[in-house]
């Protein structure tokens, strides 16, 4: 009998440690697959937004002279980080949903922004507007009409 | 009798095997999150990284465009490279001639203690080739 009531105690002991135990790792496991499923949706936004910028400043596009009728991959430099203005205007032209089939950024908004950088003046804005939950801005410097300038490329949701 | 002896034993080893499963799980589940911790961490750092690689090169790119890199004063150097230079960021840009000769350079030293990035990037001063070096770190 009290051999009987000391495996009792010890199974009460163990399974509330076990239940303890459950516990603590089903919250950290949720926690941390909530914070992975974060960090994976942060990574992505960020490598969409770099690569795409990168492609916008430093390329020419494709085909090099492209425009809102041909336009396979819109690049606006004509040098590296050198902006091109018919290249620009031409991108203003287009549609948010073909630049963002364009750059694979369909599950998310885009907002492009370019403006100088000695004064902040506004040279271009397209995109999307609303309130963003979460968003990546990829800004890079560029030469236009031979003065620096800042491009900003935003993915958000 | 035979039984009971049988099921008293393993009773007992039961308890020793249920602890060194509770420690084996204990341990896994410490390394399954440290890992996915680190993991997460990593290449978010990757990526911070990568902005501030791409952030070093834009500036010597447009200073290089903006004919400054062919200069010989320091401090014009400096304050165009200040400048242009995004706030979280902060740099030094080197030149040298092919053959490895100092030219000029500004006057920030890079942080021995944290992340320092760095590049270079071929350029013409007048009519000669020379190497423009930075090294960027976060401010």
């Amino acid at each position: 009998m009290k051999k009987a009531q000391a495996i009792i105690t010890d199974l009460l002991v163990a399974v509330s440690i076990g239940i303890v135990l459950l516990i603590s790792i089903n919250l950290s496991w949720d926690y941390y697959t909530l914070k992975l499923s974060d960090d994976v949706t942060y990574s992505d936004m960020f490598i969409r937004a770099s690569e795409t910028s990168e492609v916008l400043v430093s390329t020419q596009g494709y085909p090099k002279n492209w425009n809102s009728n041909n336009v396979i991959l819109a690049g606006l430099a004509d040098y590296d980080r050198k902006i091109s203005e018919s290249k620009l205007s031409n991108f203003a032209a287009l549609n948010n949903s073909a630049i963002k089939d364009m750059f694979k950024v369909n599950l998310y908004n885009f907002t492009f922004e370019m403006k100088y950088k000695i004064n902040d003046s506004n040279i271009t804005s397209i995109g999307e507007a609303g309130n963003a939950n979460v968003s990546v801005n990829s800004r890079r410097l560029v030469i236009y009409r031979n003065e620096p300038a800042i491009v900003n490329f935003i993915v958000w949701k | 009798m035979n039984r009971q002896s049988l099921t008293l034993s393993s009773g007992n080893k039961g308890a020793i095997f249920s602890i060194d499963v509770a420690i084996a799980f204990f341990i896994v589940a410490i390394v399954l999150f440290t890992s996915a911790y680190y993991a997460g961490r990593q290449n978010q750092d990757y990526l911070a990284n990568l902005q501030m690689y791409k952030a070093g090169y834009d500036v010597v790119t447009v200073l290089d465009y903006k004919n400054i890199l062919n200069t010989t004063d320091n401090i014009t150097l400096q304050s165009s490279m200040y400048n242009l230079t995004a706030v979280n960021y902060l740099m030094k840009i080197r030149i040298d001639d092919t053959n490895g000769a100092l030219i000029i350079m500004t006057n920030d030293t890079a942080p021995t203690e944290s992340l320092v990035l760095s590049g270079e990037r071929p350029i013409m001063r007048d009519t000669t080739q020379a190497i423009a070096r930075f090294w960027i770190w976060p401010r």
